[in-house]
């Protein structure tokens, strides 16, 4: 199946990328995006993605389809959702 | 007494004379200081009814506990009086060298009332304060206005706080402004220092602030400087809040020509990443601040050539996407020119995107604006408006009353669509996607604010469904609010909040080193909540009632018609059940009172029997 990931701030800095679009295994999860993204884009891993285990670093999160936000990382994904990496500054 | 000067200076425009009040250690302890302390002052010093551009109305200066120790992110003042715009507190934050000086100069906290015969400047050294003639300030802009105070005194350490030609001119929304570009920026405060013909207020100071455990202090501030510089605040670092722009786009709740929208189709090309590659100069930092979140930008060629600022997100979607602006250099010279005139961006924005809106529905001619073809996305219309609206030039004139009396003084259904609460125009998340905001922002004390609410976090950081309406998101408003309220009164910059384990427990903690009183977490809880009160117990004096708490009719009447938002609204039934839970979440009556017996147990029994029921 295919998802979309949507790269914003760093995330897009680092990998020079607006989206990308991932090919994945029925079943698979965020975190299993995570692996795919971080072979797609090695400077990803450390800043964003934390290598082995394949965390994601605050503050970034994964928020589905732009209507709500992963609440971990074991979640399934779903054929043709838009995956967006990303956070929202609060306060200053 | 450490980790205070243990002086309030009074100041009296109007017959030259100053008084020193030394408070004692409770009294500091009870209030701590920042927003906390401006509040007490503001709410004891000024005449109930009292017309905020009178010389009755005292402007109060309170600086953070923190200010001008090791403590990173934590040399800031609070600014507070009642509101020329809202007819309600305004407490605003600023931040660096100024803040710093205000306690150099031995003071933990200035209070200004009264009227100047003549244009004045004042100028505190130490403890001598002098009424020095503005004659020659008078009309110029804020930063000249500081370089100009530091060549006359001839000290390049002189530190001013300032208006421009808007605080003169009484605009509404016109701010304070210190070193170059630190801004008290809500609700009118320049206009308070306008009314009183007060220009700046410099500062030169000679003392150091005694602190009780300095080795104790200085380790724990280390360690959150230490935290402060790495992952945790790169978001603010690399890109600064800009970088909402792209985000709150996708979320569609990125207001658009006038909240109209909440997607933005040009937001690429005004994003914090567009900055970044085409205008970014470098980023600052305030005094003491290890995070560097300011971005400055600056215009390299074409017809703005020149205009150089620093941008954050509330000021670029301000005067640029909520009207329509897809032209970053455009963004920019409207910023630079809201600061140079000293006016709070994000009211000047709104009230300019207002005032579109109702040139393209036709309820202003070309003729009424000057000349102007005032239409969303004219960033040249709104760069000249700007200028007239500082200078009450033509349409200016109205413009420069707010978008509230704008509206009220035009009519036509205008007040339909004037984005606002309280009559503070309204911030850059719209609530119809954020319905935790959506009530956060219609009890806000000082009008429609996110930085004094938060409650858009829960909105955006998946704590919540952000569609769904339900009484816990006005209970969680208020724990959004006590969180906020924490940092507004010690004065650490929000952006740090992710470095501390515990902000309650590690604050208490940074109090007690900084002082020797015992500060725990609950007791700060209370000051938080005490100082809450006190403000909305200064706004029921004012005349507040339930009606106040409301959000403006586009939120409630239109759904965001496109984008991942489409179709949200926010359902009246809805929000004032989530206000009502808000109001019993405070302890408040339902009908958003206070209970005598709270103020009581607040420790606030002497104004329990005045605004108390």
């Amino acid at each position: 199946m295919k998802v979309t990931v949507e790269l914003f701030a760093l995330a897009r800095r680092l990998s020079k990328a607006k989206s990308v679009v991932l090919e994945l295994a029925p079943g698979a999860t965020l975190r299993d995006v995570l692996v795919k993204l971080g072979d797609r884009f090695p400077a990803l891993l450390g800043e964003l993605i934390v290598p082995g285990s394949y965390d994601l670093r605050e503050p970034y999160v994964f928020n589905i389809d732009a209507r709500r936000v992963a609440k971990n990382l074991d979640e399934e994904v779903r054929e043709g959702e838009n995956l967006l990496l990303m956070y929202v500054t609060v306060g200053g | 007494m450490k980790g205070y000067m243990g002086k309030i200076l009074h100041i009296d425009l109007t017959d030259q004379t100053t008084r020193v009040h030394r408070p004692g250690e409770d009294f500091l302890k009870k209030y701590v200081g920042g927003v906390s302390l401006a509040t007490r002052l503001v709410y004891d010093n000024t005449p109930k009814g009292v017309d905020a551009l009178s010389p009755e109305n005292e402007l109060c200066l309170a600086t953070s506990v923190f200010a001008a120790t090791p403590v990173p992110v934590g040399t800031k003042h609070a600014a507070a009086a009642k509101s020329p715009l809202t007819g309600f507190i305004t407490d605003c934050l600023a931040s660096s060298y100024f803040s710093a000086t205000i306690r150099r100069a031995g003071y933990d906290a200035i209070v200004v009332k009264g009227k100047a015969e003549k244009p004045t400047y004042l100028f505190i050294d130490d403890d001598v304060v002098e009424f020095r003639d503005a004659a020659n300030l008078w009309g110029k802009e804020t930063f000249e206005t500081e370089e100009a105070i530091r060549a006359e005194l001839g000290d390049q350490m002189v530190r001013s706080c300032t208006i421009g030609p808007a605080g003169e001119n009484l605009v509404r929304f016109a701010n304070l402004t210190n070193d170059r570009g630190r801004q008290a920026g809500r609700g009118g405060l320049g206009a308070v220092m306008g009314s009183k013909q007060l220009k700046a207020i410099a500062l030169r100071g000679s003392h150091s602030v005694e602190v009780a455990d300095l080795d104790g202090l200085c380790a724990m501030a280390l360690e959150l400087a230490e935290k402060a510089q790495g992952l945790k605040t790169e978001k603010y670092r690399n890109l600064g809040t800009v970088a909402n722009v792209l985000t709150l786009n996708r979320l569609g709740i990125l207001p658009t020509r006038n909240f109209q929208e909440g997607v933005f189709e040009a937001a690429e090309q005004v994003s914090g990443e567009y900055l970044q590659e085409h205008h970014k100069e470098k980023a600052v930092a305030c005094l003491g601040c290890p995070i560097a979140c300011e971005q400055i930008v600056k215009v390299k060629e074409g017809p703005y050539k020149g205009a150089r600022t620093s941008v954050d997100y509330e000021s670029l979607f301000a005067v640029g996407t909520c009207c329509g602006i897809d032209n970053a250099a455009g963004i920019i010279k409207a910023i630079d020119t809201c600061d140079r005139l000293g006016m709070d961006t994000m009211s000047a924005g709104v009230v300019v995107a207002w005032a579109m809106e109702c040139f393209e529905r036709g309820l202003i001619t070309k003729k009424k604006c000057d000349g102007l073809e005032l239409r969303f996305g004219n960033d040249q219309a709104e760069v000249e408006l700007l200028e007239k609206i500082a200078r009450r030039e033509g349409i200016g004139d109205l413009l420069a009353e707010g978008v509230k009396r704008a509206a009220e003084k035009l009519g036509k259904g205008s007040e339909l669509f004037a984005i606002h609460v309280k009559g503070l125009e309204f911030p850059g998340y719209d609530p119809r996607g954020a319905q935790t905001f959506a009530v956060g922002s219609a009890v806000g004390t000082r009008g429609g604010c996110h930085n004094r609410s938060l409650a858009y976090e829960a909105d955006t950081h998946g704590e919540v469904d952000r569609f769904s309406a339900d009484p816990e998101k006005g209970r969680i408003a208020c724990d959004k609010e006590n969180l906020a309220g924490i940092f507004d009164i010690v004065m650490l910059c929000k952006f740090i909040r992710g470095c501390l384990s515990d902000a309650w427990s590690d604050v208490s903690q940074l109090y007690t080193l900084t002082t020797g009183m015992e500060m725990t977490a609950d007791d700060l809880h209370q000051v938080t909540e005490r100082s809450w009160n006190l403000k909305k117990a200064f706004n029921i004096r004012e005349g507040w009632t339930k009606e106040d708490d409301w959000l403006p009719a586009r939120f409630l009447e239109d759904p965001i018609p496109a984008g991942a938002s489409k179709g949200s609204v926010v359902k009246p039934d809805d929000l004032r059940i989530m206000i009502d839970a808000y109001y019993e979440a405070r302890g408040w009556t339902p009908d958003g009172l206070i209970p005598k017996e709270k103020l009581v147990a607040l420790g606030l029994e002497d104004i329990a029997e005045e605004v108390g029921v």
